[in-house]
């Protein structure tokens, strides 16, 4: 385990057991789970920006919340500068939630609609006593606010969320986990619900706080262009498994994986004289656990898949520098031009 | 400073809102008429309203002297009819108060940590749910005697379950949003999510229940004093229905009767045009749709 | 002539302190079988402007002046019973996340046929035969036809809305953000499906979205809408080449792309201007890099230069 990471995860695994009928229990004796999170393996550096690209139901934001204790890991280790934290108890955790935030996705549901932007922020500032007096709290807030960017302070001291844009709410949010200068902070589809001419402002404010306060990121989205601009590193997830990992212009230029091929050919362009790509794999395939025990879980829609891929799990083989993929069929014989 | 500045204008705002509401006018309006009854009572020109008075006064229809006539025992109904305000207002608060309050409490715990406690209390609120309510307020008045108070706990005991259902219900959806997630996130106890976070949004809720429960109380006292099981040293609008019943001469005596019929119906429905009122206007949204 | 013409198109939101000129004084016109692409910010105006293409502007939302011409009939002063003959039949929309629009207890075979008998007089066969022709438009199996809503996937329920919408061969399609939100995947897929749908039925439509890549790969013509104002307007290529207005140019700046080189991107400072109260002159003034003093006191007219339409002092 790498000593320098800010956050170490191995063999991550959050299953959800499915509800079958009575009589299907009865005879088959267990229950089939939804391994929403499946052996997930990764470690991020300090002021790193690692991104996590797949379709929904990938299994991402899942990851995000147990790795923040928001749901139980059902098995594997978390470790946060070196210190094991899906084992502490509740009381015990309570500091490091400070060093481990989240910013959600819907800027409009992640703000309590009854509190103005000020109160929103001095209830964050309470619960772990950063200010000793109130004055103290003001200072607190309006210089976060100005960091984040909402000036003048005074316009947005006392707006409830219902009158402000969706860029302006997820700056408060940012604001609200800045003000606990954590370590580690998880983005999750933060800019999704936004304005595509707000995306930039937002992506540049994540930035900021990485190069001023040393703040490593985990960047979560479907949108590999957003992924692109912010993060250094990408992985891309597909049913609760990483199945490609590697530095950005890696994975954007020489994508190993056949459904990192795949998402890449998929994105339209802002060129309207771009050929209109062909889309290699097949669409939405209802996939039920029992499928992906064993064998490669994207089997079914590979384009390229062999009969030993529905049988043998891959592993994760090296294609490059610090570039990985599990796919059974990676030596040379794939690749994307 | 600025915080009750704040808070002032949004008070203003609310009843600048009420009042262009149309059910909202009219229900402020009797309600305050009503308001102005029960506390400047003595001013109205009333006496005691439980004196009776000269054996040559009795049932005498509306004149100059009693403004609204007077019952079977002489006394004069104008008073009676201004001095009942007091009562149907006081069990209607009251008891509202006090249904609300518990009702929220249990349906925010329920809804709010699930599993076995929310099974344990939803099943203690499915038990009173099952009781017939007014065969229960009328066993439970009789048994307890008649006193304000006894219809004010009699009434509390048969509504709070539905507002904890209510709430409960809320709560569960509430919960799941993503802005408590977020709360959760940041480190905010389980106490102070119920609270702190939860709950404000509940508020809306409980106003429209509290509403409820005033024009339930109201109408619950009509009735148990109607049957004669309400308190016999006040004269509540109840308790004069409850006197002309028994006289016998409600058929000819419209002036007795028609008072306390008015006055409770009226206070329900305005109270129920409140309720309807301060619903839409705690919906958010509904104050950029007015254009403010 | 053109399927469409729009002229001084003004829709005002009455509100309490004023009314919000949501559109103010618009025109632009769409050839058949065209796509014109509106692009813009959250507010700018074009959901509204879409969602008048069929007069569904709800109050406080109302159409105060101009004109809007389809197939030559001026559908403003059309009377409810007028417009509703229209819609479905010879104009159809999709919407953003359509799927919340799909009733639950009806399957898509009934919500197709549905939709075919209210408008055309013709026996239950023959609207079956075709609702299952729709679902095959759109890229289902007609098998599919007595699922319900809930056993499709997101993606699978878009395309359901978008039978159900083409299911009268309408002449007019209002696509309303039909693929935001969607998963990459699954937007290459309804991409796909309407481009075959419009070349199967001969489809004129619009297209509204704030993605400029979607819209560079549907639409031949442009227009950019901010403030309620239409800024631009030229063919695609044109426009993503070369922008002439400033603020053409600092959206596509502000675009990131996976192809080229990693670059540096700018957002445009500030925020969307107030309806109610909108900047004098050119609503983009206090955002715009080269603006001068003659663009806060005179609001610049539409030119028209090289077949493109651009409102800017600034430009010659």
């Amino acid at each position: 385990m790498n000593q320098n990471a800010v956050l170490t995860i191995e063999n991550l695994k959050k299953h959800f057991p499915l509800r079958k009928g009575l009589f299907a229990a009865l005879l088959k004796g267990e229950r089939s789970h939804l391994r929403a999170v499946d052996n997930i393996n990764f470690s991020l550096g300090k002021k790193e920006i690692l991104g996590f690209v797949g379709e929904s139901g990938c299994g991402k934001s899942t990851m995000s919340r147990t790795i923040l204790q928001l749901l139980e890991p059902t098995g594997g280790k978390i470790y946060f500068k070196g210190t094991r934290v899906d084992t502490l108890s509740r009381k015990q955790f309570k500091p490091f939630r400070k060093k481990m935030q989240m910013i959600f996705q819907d800027p409009f549901g992640s703000l309590n609609p009854r509190r103005t932007v000020s109160e929103i922020l001095r209830q964050t500032i309470k619960i772990h006593n950063l200010a000793k007096d109130r004055p103290a709290e003001d200072a607190l807030i309006k210089k976060t606010l100005e960091e984040v960017g909402l000036n003048p302070v005074e316009e947005y001291w006392n707006k409830y969320p219902q009158l402000l844009s969706g860029g302006q709410l997820q700056r408060v949010s940012i604001g609200r986990v800045l003000v606990l200068q954590p370590e580690l902070v998880i983005a999750d589809e933060s800019v999704s619900m936004l304005d595509v001419s707000v995306r930039i402002g937002i992506l540049d404010l994540l930035f900021k706080m990485r190069d001023k306060h040393g703040i490593s990121f985990i960047y979560i989205t479907h949108d590999l262009v957003t992924a692109r601009y912010i993060c250094d590193r990408i992985a891309i997830m597909y049913l609760g498994n990483i199945v490609e990992i590697g530095p950005t212009e890696e994975i954007i230029n020489h994508p190993r994986h056949p459904y990192t091929q795949a998402l890449i050919t998929a994105v339209p362009v802002p060129d309207p004289t771009a050929k209109v790509p062909e889309l290699p794999i097949k669409g939405y395939v209802p996939v039920a656990p029992e499928d992906t025990i064993r064998g490669c879980s994207f089997a079914l829609r590979c384009p390229y898949g062999k009969k030993n891929c529905r049988s043998e799990k891959p592993q994760m083989i090296r294609v490059g520098d610090e570039h990985f993929a599990s796919c059974l069929l990676i030596d040379g014989s794939i690749s994307i031009d | 400073m600025a915080q009750y500045l704040r808070k002032t204008n949004k008070a203003k705002e609310f009843f600048q809102l009420l009042f262009g509401h149309p059910m909202g006018f009219v229900g402020v309006a009797i309600i305050t008429l009503f308001l102005t009854m029960a506390l400047f009572a003595p001013l109205l020109g009333t006496v005691d309203p439980s004196a009776s008075g000269d054996v040559t006064n009795l049932l005498i229809p509306p004149s100059s002297q009693f403004w609204f006539g007077t019952d079977d025992l002489a006394r004069d109904i104008w008073s009676q009819t201004i001095y009942g305000s007091r009562i149907s207002l006081t069990i209607g608060f009251v008891a509202a108060l006090i249904t609300v309050f518990s009702g929220t409490f249990v349906g925010l715990i329920a809804g709010y940590y699930g599993k076995i406690l929310d099974e344990v209390l939803m099943r203690i609120v499915d038990f009173f749910m099952m009781l017939p309510e007014l065969p229960l307020m009328i066993v439970l008045a009789a048994v307890l005697g008649p006193s304000m108070w006894n219809i004010i706990l009699v009434v509390s005991l048969v509504s709070w379950p539905s507002t904890a259902r209510v709430v409960r219900s809320q709560v569960l959806s509430l919960k799941e949003r993503p802005f408590v997630e977020s709360s959760r996130c940041i480190g905010a106890s389980n106490f102070q999510l119920m609270f702190s976070e939860i709950l404000p949004n509940v508020v809306p809720l409980m106003f429209a229940q509290a509403v409820l429960m005033i024009t339930e109380a109201i109408y619950a006292e009509a009735v148990l004093s109607f049957l004669g099981l309400g308190d016999p040293t006040s004269i509540s609008w109840g308790m004069m229905l409850h006197s002309v019943f028994e006289s016998g001469v409600i058929a000819e005596s419209y002036w007795w009767v028609v008072p306390p019929i008015v006055s409770i119906v009226t206070l329900i429905v305005s109270f129920s045009l409140l309720g309807t009122a301060v619903s839409d206007i705690l919906e958010p949204g509904y104050k950029e749709k007015k254009g403010f | 002539m053109a399927l469409i013409e729009v002229e001084n198109l003004k829709i005002y939101f009455m509100t309490r302190r004023g009314p919000a000129k949501a559109v103010d004084d618009i025109g632009f016109s769409i050839e058949k079988n065209k796509t014109l692409g509106l692009i813009g910010e959250s507010g700018c105006g074009k959901t509204t402007t879409a969602m008048s293409l069929m007069k569904f502007i709800k109050p406080p939302g109302r159409i105060v002046g101009g004109s809007i011409r389809f197939m030559g009939n001026d559908i403003v002063p059309m009377t409810d019973e007028q417009i509703r003959q229209l819609r479905g039949k010879e104009i159809s929309i999709v919407r953003q996340e359509a799927q919340n629009a799909l009733n639950p207890v009806l399957t898509i075979g009934k919500q197709i046929t549905e939709m075919i008998l209210e408008h055309e007089s013709v026996t239950k066969k023959t609207a079956l035969a075709r609702a299952k022709k729709q679902l095959n438009l759109v890229g289902i199996s007609d098998q599919r036809i007595t699922n319900f809503p809930h056993e499709f996937s997101g993606g699978m329920k878009q395309r359901a809305m978008a039978a159900i919408a083409t299911a009268c061969n309408p002449k007019f399609l209002i696509l309303d953000e039909p693929t935001t939100g969607l998963d990459v995947v699954v937007q290459r897929q309804i991409l796909e499906m309407l481009r075959n749908l419009k070349k199967e039925l001969n489809l004129t439509a619009v297209f509204i979205s704030h993605d400029l890549s979607v819209v560079a790969e549907t639409c031949d013509r442009v227009a950019v809408m901010y403030g309620g104002k239409i800024m631009e307007e030229s063919d695609t290529v044109s426009l993503y080449q070369n922008p002439l207005h400033p603020y053409s140019k600092a959206l596509i700046g502000a675009y990131p792309s996976l192809k080229g080189e990693r670059r540096q991107l700018k957002s445009i400072p500030g925020g969307p201007p107030s309806l109610i109260d909108p900047p004098p002159g050119c609503r983009f003034t206090p955002r715009c890099e080269l603006a001068q003093s003659i663009c806060s006191q005179e609001e610049p007219v539409l030119k028209t230069i090289d077949g493109r339409r651009i409102a800017c002092h600034m430009v010659k």
